[in-house]
């Protein structure tokens, strides 16, 4: 009973504390998010992946859902936009297994259910619903920034007890509702997200197909390929994400697999 | 359809499963019975080298074989061209070749005019299209073609080359070299 109490209270602490500890331009740090939203200042992270300028890569102020998309929400964009409702969305943009947990087109399932995240929804419909929002998937530049936080600090990648608690969450067979970070963000919940470009995770999804072994550095397969090249072995559930964003297409639909918009601020 | 092509056919599926080089139908990207669709139904707009604007739709009615590069590459995409020319030389006039830029900021219509112009593509079997970022990104998706910018305007790209039929629908694909001649057994089967 007492949870949601201290839950909220510590929502709005750290809400206030990201305002007053950002570093970034006052504009942003005054600037208000669209409801629901959270204004991620400009900062940088440790890529995974080695480019030709390095691993640290600057991430430009946005907004970013402060949560997953609900079933709710979905139901309510699929209510206006019938095009995507589970029996006439076209083959090209989902799966057969779209929106499978749903009874029929329009039900979501009980109230408890359409408060969790919607899953079972390709990155096509994905995309459609922050469109319609007025807003965009976030990049995964943008995901894995925000990713890098705990709940205290902007950046707790080198932090091993953080690195920890990342491994035992997904490594868990269900995952727990996600950890509200430092920018007022709930993040590293109960699902994998989509993100806008990730088809940019330019490795093999599987080095048997090629019979022999293949890496990132076979140039046969990757043009640019010897730019390739994972750094960072510490951060294993950037790793996890990464594989699985390798694995993913544009047009699959699993149940665990979520995602949340992102928008463009003025600064 | 009379049953020897029904034949050939499925010898030409079951030939290019086994092929190692070639992703076999149950890649994701491949069209299959129960997951048909067309590629060509993506909406967006773009551009041909002859500054005409095109949808994917205007494509149909012949076999088409895509490659995605970008007219400034300088590593694999030149080999990437080479497999299409080959695949141009091999086939009779109805199978269109089509280029589709990854840098549609630096791939102008003139720019793929002029890129036309120096690699001898100019003629009417061959399409190079440029598009929105968007649009871009949704054809990659849908291929499953592997896309990352570099720093100094490259780009990391898988190469993968796909023939589509004359509805749009993705009957072969085949990552990196050498294994070209797949894809045109496939297109002898293919609509």
């Amino acid at each position: 009973m007492m949870r949601p109490i201290i839950a909220a209270c510590l929502i709005g602490l750290t809400a206030f504390r990201s305002v007053q500890a950002s570093t970034g331009p006052a504009s942003v740090a005054s600037q208000r998010a669209p409801a629901g939203m959270v204004v991620i200042p400009a900062g940088a992270y440790q890529s995974l992946y080695a480019t030709a300028s390095g691993r640290r890569v600057r991430v430009s102020a946005f907004a970013l859902d402060r949560a997953p998309v609900t079933r709710d929400e979905f139901l309510e964009f699929v209510r206006s936009h019938p095009t995507w409702r589970r029996t006439s969305i076209p083959r090209l943009f989902a799966d057969r297994s779209y929106l499978s947990g749903w009874r029929n087109d329009l039900d979501a399932g009980d109230s408890v259910a359409a408060r969790d995240p919607v899953t079972s929804v390709s990155w096509f419909a994905a995309k459609a619903f922050c469109a319609a929002a007025g807003k965009r998937l976030p990049t995964t530049d943008e995901w894995e920034y925000v990713a890098a936080a705990s709940e205290t600090k902007r950046d707790a990648t080198n932090d091993p007890r953080f690195l920890a608690l990342l491994l035992a969450r997904y490594a868990a067979h269900s995952r727990p509702p996600g950890f509200v970070d430092v920018y007022g963000v709930e993040f590293h919940g109960q699902v994998w997200e989509w993100t806008l470009d990730f088809n940019s995770v330019v490795v093999p999804d599987d080095s048997r197909a090629t019979g022999g072994g293949v890496d990132a550095r076979d140039h046969s397969l990757f043009c640019a390929a010897a730019a390739i090249g994972a750094t960072e072995l510490g951060n294993y559930s950037a790793f996890l994400r990464a594989a699985m964003r390798a694995g993913l297409t544009g047009r699959m639909t699993l149940d665990g697999l979520g995602f949340r918009c992102a928008a463009d601020i003025s600064v | 359809m009379p049953r020897p092509a029904i034949l050939a056919a499925l010898l030409g599926v079951a030939a290019c499963a086994n092929q190692p080089a070639t992703r076999p139908s149950a890649s994701p990207a491949v069209s299959s019975a129960r997951e048909s669709f067309s590629v060509y139904d993506l909406p967006d707009s773009w551009r041909d080298q002859r500054n005409e604007p095109r949808t994917l739709a205007s494509l149909r009615g012949r076999p088409v074989v895509l490659g995605t590069i970008y007219t400034h590459c300088t590593s694999s995409c030149p080999l990437t061209l080479a497999e299409m020319q080959r695949v141009a030389a091999a086939t009779d006039p109805r199978v269109t070749l089509v280029l589709v830029s990854l840098d549609p900021a630096h791939d102008t219509p003139e720019r793929l005019a002029a890129f036309a112009r120096e690699h001898g593509i100019d003629g009417p079997r061959w399409v190079l299209l440029t598009g929105t970022p968007d649009a871009v990104r949704n054809l990659t998706v849908i291929l499953d073609v592997r896309v990352r910018p570099l720093p100094s305007n490259e780009f990391a790209h898988s190469n993968v080359v796909t023939l589509l039929d004359s509805k749009g629908e993705i009957v072969a694909q085949h990552a990196g070299f050498g294994g070209i001649d797949d894809i045109l057994a496939a297109i002898s089967h293919t609509r």
